[in-house]
């Protein structure tokens, strides 16, 4: 291995961080002596960083620090009021300004609530009387068993003028 | 003997409070010292995580057992900081950590103690400088030992996102730290014999 290159990855090298390449730096070192010197410079501040562990704290800092926490647990444990509860803990004052700002907004609700539902019931059609007895939305305009008929002998169809041709006049000589 | 993540959540669904005192008392550390490495403020810290606890006591009962309950606490407590920074509500004042209580480093001989503490102020300093997200996974791989894949899980990045933040928190830190080494040469920035 080329010693930029050894270099280059010394930092995960020595903290045994390098998952590769381990057997060839580890020999290259032996052999490199400017390599070496990197590598200890590395080395160093590692151990002075593994040397600050975590100390071991004091029992009276323990017994102080708890009784903290445990005062804060309290707080939290210590269930939330409940909406009427919270209400009538109230100053007096504002009791009566609370009560007249929840009616005005109830109202306003109501009102939001309520005029749109009976606009749209005006606005929606009303179903018909065919619609609900029969599947089809108009009575037919041919009934049914003169239909069947003129199905059966389309010859006996009567057209309308519009859809008559008219007869043709241009070969005919009177 | 002490009880696992799952049972002591089963006993808090419910409705056990000692449980979820022992779960507090389990992680609460780590809350903390995540929070205030990443904002860098103690008293911003110790409210983050105690927001974190009431969110996670408001949604235990919900919490699916299959899942890992250290994860989903570390992405509260990941999303409420990065609001928190978000919002540039931080004070820029970094804090010893006297104020948090650091009952290993005072077990310590008073000469490493108070190297430890140099250097603790010194990390802090540098990691400010680095932008949220690349503080956020260096914090979370390099000093709190998460795997990759825990990562990913906090975060919500796929895992290629995660490995190219990781390798660009650690050039960036890397550089800082020695830029400050060199602008403040009367202080002691070396880094020989750290660790190594």
């Amino acid at each position: 291995m080329q010693c930029w290159v050894v270099q280059k990855i010394l930092p995960l090298y020595v903290g045994n961080d390098l998952p590769v390449f381990r057997k060839n730096i580890a020999v290259h070192l032996q052999k490199c002596a400017h390599c070496r010197l990197v590598y200890h410079q590395y080395q160093k501040p590692r151990n002075i960083l593994q040397s600050l562990k975590t100390p071991q704290l004091s029992p009276n800092f323990f017994e102080g620090y708890w009784d903290e926490l445990y005062r804060k647990i309290q707080v939290v444990q210590k269930p939330q009021p409940s909406f009427v509860e919270s209400f009538f803990s109230l100053r007096p004052l504002w009791r009566p300004a609370m009560a007249v700002f929840l009616l005005v907004v109830g109202l306003l609700l109501t009102q939001k609530l309520w005029i749109p539902r009976h606009a749209g019931q005006l606005l929606t059609p009303q179903p018909t009387a065919i619609a609900t007895t029969s599947p089809m939305p108009f009575q037919p305009i041919i009934p049914k068993k003169q239909l069947e008929v003129l199905l059966k002998y389309p010859e006996t169809m009567e057209y309308r003028l519009d859809q008559v041709e008219p007869l043709s006049t241009k070969n005919v000589s009177f | 003997m002490g009880l696992n993540d799952n049972e002591l959540i089963q006993r808090c669904q419910t409705g056990d409070m000692g449980a979820f005192r022992e779960l507090v008392q389990k992680y609460q550390s780590k809350i903390v010292w995540l929070a205030f490495q990443m904002l860098g403020n103690y008293e911003e810290a110790r409210d983050v995580s105690q927001e974190t606890f009431l969110r996670v006591y408001r949604a235990l009962a919900n919490f699916n057992l299959n899942n890992n309950f250290y994860t989903w606490v570390y992405r509260i407590v990941v999303n409420l900081c990065i609001d928190i920074l978000r919002k540039n509500k931080h004070n820029s004042k970094p804090l010893s950590l006297e104020e948090v209580g650091d009952v290993d480093a005072q077990d310590l001989p008073a000469e490493q103690y108070v190297e430890k503490k140099e250097l603790s102020a010194k990390v802090q300093q540098v990691l400010r400088q680095l932008p949220p997200l690349y503080r956020l996974i260096l914090v979370l791989r390099d000093m709190e030992g998460l795997s990759c894949k825990e990562i990913e899980q906090i975060v919500g990045c796929n895992h290629n996102t995660v490995r190219w933040r990781l390798f660009r928190a650690r050039q960036i830190f890397k550089e800082i730290w020695e830029k400050q080494a060199a602008e403040h040469p009367d202080e002691d920035w070396s880094i020989a014999d750290f660790g190594s």
